[in-house]
């Protein structure tokens, strides 16, 4: 009897779960829920959960949203889990790096039709950069979101006390950090634990050699250890040795790295726009910062500035129901909540015309500087590898930085991984 | 003078164990309650005034209401499932003594060797096609599955110490090879059922990476991955609410083990130790 | 005689086929699974079906793959460590407690509640600690007046396999000592008290008494050991995920699991899963031998 009610209760079991993945389905009549799986932790767009809340209740709204923000470092790998099943969230941020892969392999709708039937204007630059790295027909993938560059922070007030001249080049800036060090600063900090450590490489990078030359490696038409790619990490090398990029950067994460700046205890800070929303939430109220306008690594550098777009939103192509993805991602999108972005969180979105609202000094000086950097060699080197190249730059310029390796062996080391990647593939 | 040198020694030796496995956890549950700059300022010092909402904070931040919810279900059913499956294998295999049972109990001992990193992928594209991968049901068999190569070992070398003249006496009274399991066998083997329980609490409250990777939506995380996400933040971490949350995780399995601990040797010495 | 051996058989099926059934499916097969896929190119992201027969190329680019090579090596040094600290510092502890204190619970408790924290929570812990600018070890070095060894414990690349390495001690050391504690348990009295009559001193008695006494749980103890430092997964992807610098804690379980997820290279991936365990089940066989005499 016992053995009999055992088997029943186990086959029950069994049958429930598999029946759990079809139950899921809404009844009729009701509205469809899409799933937003996001990377970000919620500090990073915190006005998002309001203004979902209010969307999902108003009933004349054809779906609801759940946002999941996960805002962990394990986030690539769960999205990976959840876009080999057949029943992925409707929409799912990605970054470049995976974002690259996953285009190319056609897992992702193609939405340049949906973004003309929404009828929004979007800047040529995001959009030229949403699809897989050999985009010849011009997919567009994903919805770009807020454009970043990369730049180094400055503590203005620290600056206006000691008398120093905002940098421009690289000679000012070591007579900065001369001067910094002197009174007992440090000049630049960075998080050289996190993907930092190749920031400081795409910033020379995208000035003296341009990212074309990023797609030519990963076309193997030309090599990472290139004498170009091993100068541009010399000049960083160099910044390294002259104390200008300060070595403890090399224990940091970003966390660390921030607080050093926002302590007052080192002068600048180096990373993308993005960092600005960390560190708004660490800095004191009299803590104020801006970001260096104009910083030229090389003479007569081929752009002025590196340019992210951050991240992609995309609808996974094996979604159950696209219509319901698009609507969602047309609300996340659209001109109510992009607009509040701008106001909210002082973020630079894609329309120019709903970035009026822009008052974050530093970002009004990163909307300044994206003008000038419309062209193709103003992309971001961190977008334009591969997600295994880039670990092994990042950890490569970390080593630099901690004095064990020398600029020809990192890029000579990334190009032995690059084609080790290659031939395991 | 020699007794004196050896006491002396002793307390030494102590006083560093005390330091070095109570130290930081002490420290971590004072730190709890401090605010942020505090902590970053003063890391030695007892919080100026208790910051309960570092509680509140890293309580609402993770959801945890639902979290633990899902937390007890996860653990309980599996765990339920685990030590049935497990006692009733040990019982077949000790008390028939066939050539199958060896084969049955080290085919179930190579499972030992198998950990969470090495199944995740596999386990994650087999959820899916089974379509498991909504709700706990996979996460609740895969925990079972898992579990079972170490219960299975200690309680058949609990079983194995059971004398085979009580089935035989119970058989003459007309028992059946049910209640032998549920009369003799098992009131017998509540240590090695404890010693199980608490190993395998400890196992699954505290698993996150299957956790994590395979439950797809946030609201049926557990309370482990609900702590993961609050400690791992992309871009900064908020150490005293992180604090916060796991003192607040840890908690249950600290009772669970205060209550279970005087049967964990018990269950050891008759399950691992002469087995 | 033949009949009950059949009513034998029967009950005895009826009791393990559920365990069993459950057990296959959910922890043997995804192995198995693993190595079918370990004999593909599959990449993760496409539908499994499509992936193709390449037969042993895998395999083949484990003798080329410089970072695995990097793993093999840092899983070793963690290893020999564990291998040599964590029985004698496990068997030590437990012998003290239960040789010396009276109150032994209470010391029982604290010496084993590092085993029972989740690892999340002694990864949040064990990070703050080795913080480089707040962190609990340089502060610690600074009272003293060792400034200079102060650093980024985790992120210095010659100090960051040690550091993991001691978080896992810390972790370890305490769930093999209720082993120990069980063992010592188990050693008989009488022989004990027969050796101090007979005027054996300190060490006599753990030479020639104790030790012969825990002897089958100290190999355990040893197997076990030997297991769990080719498992060690969840630690270092919490901890450092492989960082920093040139995989500088990367174990071989993490970059299997990189190599699958972030590279998008399962079949490889899977290719080295598979002989990592086909390397501890061969090992262990010495744990099945001893565990199969007891059934004698």
């Amino acid at each position: 009897m016992k053995k009999r009610s055992l088997a029943v209760l186990l086959t029950a079991a069994m049958v429930l779960g598999m029946g759990a993945g079809a139950i899921t389905a809404n009844a009729e009549g009701e509205r469809e829920e899409v799933r937003v799986l996001i990377k970000w932790s919620e500090s990073q767009i915190s006005n998002w959960p309001e203004l979902v809340d209010a969307y999902n209740a108003d009933d004349s709204n054809p779906v609801t949203i759940n946002l999941e923000f996960y805002g962990t470092e394990g986030y690539d790998d769960k999205v990976k889990a959840e876009l080999m099943g057949d029943n992925p969230a409707g929409i799912v941020q990605l970054m470049k790096t995976t974002f690259n892969d996953y285009a190319a392999n056609g897992q992702l709708e193609e939405l340049s039709g949906f973004i003309e039937e929404q009828g929004w204007d979007y800047n040529e630059g995001a959009l030229a950069w949403a699809g897989p790295l050999d985009n010849e027909d011009g997919g567009v993938y994903g919805i770009p979101d807020f454009a970043n560059t990369s730049c180094i922070f400055y503590n203005t007030k620290l600056f206006e006390e000691l008398g120093l001249e905002v940098p421009t080049d690289i000679e000012s800036l070591k007579e900065v950090s001369a001067a910094l060090n002197e009174n007992g600063y440090k000049a630049i900090v960075t998080g050289a634990t996190t993907s930092c450590a190749a920031d400081l490489l795409a910033k020379v990078q995208a000035q003296m050699i341009g990212s074309d030359f990023l797609l030519q490696c990963y076309n193997n038409e030309a090599k990472y250890n290139d004498p170009q790619m091993v100068e541009a990490l010399e000049i960083v090398n160099d910044l390294v040795q002259c104390g200008v990029i300060d070595a403890s950067s090399a224990d940091y994460s970003d966390d660390d790295a921030i607080s050093e700046f926002v302590m007052g205890n080192a002068a600048m800070y180096s990373a993308h726009t993005g960092y600005a929303s960390s560190i708004d939430s660490l800095k004191d109220e009299d803590f104020s910062y801006d970001i260096i306008e104009t910083m030229n690594f090389v003479d007569n550098p081929k752009t002025s500035v590196a340019v992210t777009w951050g991240s992609m939103w995309c609808i996974p192509s094996n979604v159950q129901n696209k219509e319901a993805a698009q609507e969602a991602l047309a609300f996340l999108f659209g001109e109510d909540v992009q607009r509040n972005d701008v106001e909210v969180l002082g973020k630079i979105v894609n329309v120019d015309a709903w970035n009026e609202g822009l008052t974050h000094p530093a970002l009004l000086t990163a909307a300044k500087q994206l003008e000038g950097a419309g062209n193709a060699d103003s992309f971001y080197l961190l977008d334009m590898v591969s997600a295994k190249v880039l670990d092994n730059m990042s950890k490569g310029i970390q080593e630099m930085i901690q004095g064990s390796k020398t600029p020809q062996e990192v890029m000579d080391n990334v190009q032995m991984t690059w084609e080790e990647e290659n031939a395991q593939k | 003078m020699k007794k004196r040198l050896e006491k002396g020694v002793l307390w030494l030796v102590l006083l560093i164990l005390l330091v070095v496995t109570l130290g930081p956890i002490l420290w971590v549950v004072i730190s709890s309650f401090k605010t942020r700059r505090e902590m970053l300022t003063s890391p030695w010092s007892f919080p100026e005034t208790m910051q309960w909402e570092n509680y509140t904070k890293a309580w609402e931040k993770a959801n945890f209401t639902v979290l633990l919810k899902n937390s007890v279900v996860i653990t309980g059913i599996s765990l339920l499932l685990m030590i049935l499956l497990a006692s009733m294998v040990a019982f077949a295999i000790t008390r028939y003594r066939l050539k199958l049972g060896r084969a049955v109990l080290m085919y179930m001992l190579v499972g030992q060797t198998i950990s969470t990193g090495m199944i995740i992928f596999p386990i994650v594209i087999m959820l899916r096609e089974m379509g498991l991968d909504s709700g706990h049901v996979g996460l609740i068999l895969t925990y079972t599955a898992g579990g079972l190569p170490f219960a299975v070992f200690v309680m058949e070398g609990f079983f194995a110490g059971i004398p085979y003249e009580m089935y035989e006496a119970a058989q003459m009274d007309g028992a059946s090879e049910l209640s032998l399991y549920r009369k003799i066998a098992l009131p017998l083997a509540k240590p090695a059922l404890a010693t199980v329980l608490l190993y395998q609490f400890m196992w699954v409250w505290n698993e996150f990476v299957l956790a994590f990777t395979v439950i797809s939506d946030t609201r049926d995380r557990t309370i482990i991955v609900g702590l993961y996400s609050v400690v791992n933040g992309a871009l900064q971490t908020d150490y005293v609410t992180a604090f916060a949350g796991a003192v607040i995780v840890s908690v249950p399995i600290i009772v669970i083990y205060l209550v279970f601990q005087k049967y964990l040797i018990q269950g050891l010495v008759a399950g691992a130790v002469k087995g | 005689m033949i009949r009950k051996k059949r009513k034998e058989r029967r009950w005895f099926l009826i009791f393990t086929v559920p365990a069993l059934v459950i057990y296959t499916i959910f922890w043997i097969f995804p192995i198995i699974l693993s190595a079918g896929i370990s004999f593909t190119d599959w990449t993760g992201m496409t539908k499994l079906s499509e992936a193709g027969f390449v037969g042993l190329k895998n395999y083949a680019n484990l003798f080329q793959d410089s970072i695995l090579k990097i793993a093999v090596k840092n899983n070793l040094i963690y290893g020999i460590i564990l291998l040599a600290a964590v029985p004698v510092l496990a068997f030590f502890i437990a012998y003290l407690i239960e040789t010396f204190i009276r109150r032994k619970m209470f010391w029982r408790t604290v010496a084993y509640l590092p085993a029972i924290l989740p690892v999340i929570v002694t990864v949040l812990l064990w990070k703050w600690i080795y913080n480089p600018q707040y962190g609990l070890l340089n502060k610690l070095l600074e009272l003293v007046g060792l400034e200079e060894w102060t650093t980024g414990w985790l992120t210095n690349t010659g100090t960051a396999l040690f550091a993991v390495t001691f978080t896992s001690l810390w972790k370890t050391v305490p769930t093999y000592f209720v082993l120990f504690l069980a063992g010592l348990q188990s050693v008989s009295r009488d022989l004990m008290e027969a050796a101090v009559l007979d005027g054996a001193g300190r060490l006599a008695l753990i030479r020639y008494v104790t030790l012969p006494g825990i002897k089958r749980i100290t190999v355990i103890v040893y197997v076990l050991v030997f297991i769990d430092i080719f498992r060690v997964f969840d630690l270092v992807y919490a901890m450092t995920n492989g960082g920093p610098g040139y995989y500088n804690t990367e174990m071989i379980l993490t970059y299997g699991y990189k190599t699958a997820f972030t590279n998008s290279n399962a079949g490889y991936g899977m290719a080295m899963t598979t002989v990592l365990l086909l390397f501890v089940i061969l090992c262990s066989g010495v744990q099945m031998k001893i565990q199969g005499k007891s059934y004698d």
